[in-house]
């Protein structure tokens, strides 16, 4: 009786020690669901802002700073998250001001004041894609209920 | 109490495993072909709009570099699914470990 006990408890240590040593393991962040809500609503106010590039940068500064400052927490939020190196990568190539996404458009509305309308439409595809990118990564990655053994 | 079946550990594991790679290489191969058929896409339409003067020059050039970078991030995303498979096959075999010890009980 004793044995059987002992050989049961014995089994169950030795499955908690396989089970956090995998957990232990990860190779990548798991699901996170104020990030993917996070990312999707920043495409929304982003888009939207693009959108108002026909007008005098001046004018919108107080809307451009405001997204700004969103997608500056984002980054943060992101940043601090563990073994999400990737995602960071995503939205660190998606918001360099000298690159050619969001972050290049904002520049290059600053320093031009307008932009061309149907410029405007075009680029706001390819930024609503990589947006898509980083919420498709996101959600693809391992929910933590779907870290239980069974 | 039963002896564990490593037999049939090592065929579930070999299963997890093509299984888990024949969807990451579909995905990928998948998600790559539509890139490349919007990147042909794009060009044809940007030249379009540069010939009836709706962009210019300096915009097509935008346009291009902006594609270019999102073609790295498809890359960088990419890369991220392949270390979910790989997390989900050692989720995999974790499990197939912890069925077959239930087992035993």
């Amino acid at each position: 009786m004793k044995k059987t006990y002992l050989s049961a408890l014995f089994r169950h240590l030795t499955l908690l020690v396989v089970v956090l040593s995998f957990a232990a393991c990860a190779t990548i962040s798991s699901f996170d669901q104020y990030a993917y809500a996070q990312t999707t609503s920043l495409k929304v106010d982003a888009l939207n802002t693009m959108d108002l590039a026909t007008g005098n940068y001046s004018t919108n500064e107080k809307t451009i700073q405001e997204l700004q400052t969103k997608l500056q927490k984002a980054y943060e939020y992101e940043k601090n998250r563990p073994k999400n190196e990737i995602t960071l990568k995503m939205w660190t190539i998606l918001l360099d001001s000298n690159g050619h996404l969001l972050g290049g458009f904002i520049t290059r509305w600053e320093k031009e004041q307008k932009l061309n309308a149907v410029f405007i439409q075009e680029e706001k595809k390819i930024v609503g894609d990589a947006f898509d990118q980083i919420a498709g990564l996101e959600s693809q990655k391992i929910k933590p209920t779907d870290i239980k053994t069974n | 109490m039963g002896s564990i079946d490593f037999n049939g550990l090592l065929a579930g594991v070999t299963t997890l495993a093509s299984s888990n790679l024949k969807d990451y290489l579909n995905e990928a191969t998948a998600d790559g072909k539509k890139l490349l058929e919007s990147l042909k896409a794009d060009i044809q339409i940007w030249n379009n709009e540069l010939v009836e003067g709706k962009i210019s020059a300096t915009d097509l050039e935008f346009l291009i570099m902006a594609k270019k970078e999102e073609m790295e991030m498809e890359g960088l995303k990419q890369a991220g699914v392949a270390e979910i498979k790989i997390d989900q096959f050692k989720n995999g075999i974790l499990k197939l470990i912890v069925k077959t010890l239930e087992g035993l009980t």
